[in-house]
C-alpha cells in the first residue's frame, strides 16, 4: 500500500507524521530542534515542488510512505487523485491519503509561511520547530489512527483470504 | 490511451476542448451549440474532483474532463509521480486548460448556483467559449500544454 501524508507545502507536518510513522522521530516524547530539522525534506520544499510525491520510507508493515505539498486544494487533493485513479483504472484501495492541515497550529502557519514563502529561513525555522513541538502530540494520535486503520485492514484481508 | 483535461470544475473549458476533439462542435461553434454540450455548466456546487466521460476521439482514445480546482499545475505533478509509483503501464495524458479565462470562470460557476441566474450563467459562459474557441481548437490540433504520462515521457524526466 502507498500511504501519502499532505500538507499545504510538504515541508513540516506532512514530514513530520511521516517520520513518527516510520519511527525516525520518537512516539512517546517530544523530538529536539536537531531531530527535526534532521529529517528529509523538513523545511526544504518550495513552491516548484508542491504536488510532488516525496518518497520518504518503509514501514514495519511493507507499505510506502510518501509526503506531498497540495496547497490550498485541503480535501479536494484526495477528491481529485482518486477520481484520476479511476480514470487511469487503478485500484484507489491501494493508495491512502492523509491530510495532516487539521492538525498544524498557527505557529506552524505563520513559521512555515516565513520560512518558505518569505525567504525568512532564520526566524520562520525557529517559529515552525516551536510550533511543530507543541502539536507533536496530535500528529502521533493522527499517525496511531493510521496504524489502526491499517491494522483493521490487514485483518480484514486476511479473514478474506482465510474464507 | 486516454486523454484528461483539467479545468476549475470540469465542466466549462475542458468540455469544450474535449468536445471539439471529440468531433461534438466545431471551432466557429455558436453559443447555443455550446450550451447543449453534454456535462456543460453541469455543478450544482464548487466541490472538485468530479470527472466527466466525453466520449471518444476519431483515432478512439476516451476524453474525460477532471474538476482540479485552481491547481491543474500541482495535480498533474502529484498524477505523473503516482502513475510512476504504481507502475501503471497505460498512456494517459493530462491537457492543462484551466488557464483560459479563469477568473471569468470562476464568476460563471459561482453565479450558476443561484437560481434566477442560472441560465444567464450557462448563455455567459458559452459566449465567452465562442470566443475562445478558435484559439482552443487551435491549441488542441498544436497538441499545447499536453503532458503525456506514459514510460518514455518519464524516462525523459529522470
Amino acid at each position: 500500500m502507498k500511504i501519502i501524508y499532505n500538507c499545504f507545502g510538504g515541508s513540516h507536518s506532512s514530514v513530520t507524521a511521516a517520520a513518527i510513522h516510520l519511527r525516525i522521530l520518537p512516539g512517546d516524547k517530544t523530538p529536539r530542534d536537531s531531530e527535526l530539522l534532521s529529517l528529509p525534506y523538513f523545511d526544504a520544499q518550495v513552491a516548484p515542488d508542491h504536488g510532488r510525491l516525496r518518497f520518504v520510507g518503509i514501514d514495519e508493515f511493507g507499505n510506502e510512505i510518501y509526503v506531498a505539498g497540495k496547497r490550498n486544494l485541503g480535501t479536494g487533493y484526495e477528491m481529485i487523485m482518486r477520481s484520476f485513479l479511476r480514470i487511469a483504472g487503478i485500484n484507489d484501495q491501494e493508495v491512502i491519503f492523509i491530510d495532516t492541515m487539521p492538525y498544524v497550529n498557527a505557529w506552524m502557519v505563520i513559521g512555515g509561511f516565513l520560512s518558505r514563502q518569505c525567504g525568512l529561513n532564520k526566524v520562520g525555522r525557529k517559529i515552525v520547530l516551536y510550533g511543530t513541538r507543541r502539536a507533536y502530540y496530535r500528529f502521533i494520535i493522527l499517525v496511531g489512527r493510521v496504524k489502526q486503520r491499517l491494522l483493521k485492514e490487514a485483518g480484514r484481508l486476511c479473514e478474506n483470504n482465510i474464507s | 490511451m486516454k486523454i484528461i483535461f483539467l479545468d476549475q470544475l470540469g465542466c466549462y473549458v475542458s468540455v469544450a476542448a474535449a468536445s471539439y476533439l471529440a468531433g461534438k462542435i466545431y471551432r466557429n461553434a455558436k453559443a447555443a451549440e455550446v450550451a447543449c454540450l453534454p456535462f456543460f455548466a453541469a455543478h450544482r456546487d464548487l466541490k472538485v474532483g468530479r470527472f466527466y466521460y466525453i466520449g471518444q476521439d476519431p483515432k478512439g482514445n476516451e476524453l474525460y474532463t477532471l474538476g482540479a480546482g485552481g491547481q491543474a499545475r500541482l495535480i498533474i505533478l502529484s498524477a505523473r509521480d503516482l502513475i510512476k509509483i504504481l507502475e501503471n503501464k497505460d498512456i494517459i495524458v493530462l491537457v492543462d486548460v484551466s488557464q483560459e479565462r479563469s477568473l471569468f470562470f470562476k464568476v460563471v460557476a459561482l453565479l450558476k448556483l443561484f437560481w434566477p441566474l442560472e441560465k444567464a450563467a450557462v448563455y455567459l459562459a458559452a459566449l465567452a467559449l465562442v470566443r475562445l474557441m478558435p484559439g482552443l481548437a487551435a491549441k488542441m490540433d498544436l497538441k499545447m500544454n499536453w503532458e503525456p504520462l506514459d514510460a518514455h515521457s518519464m524516462i525523459k524526466d529522470n
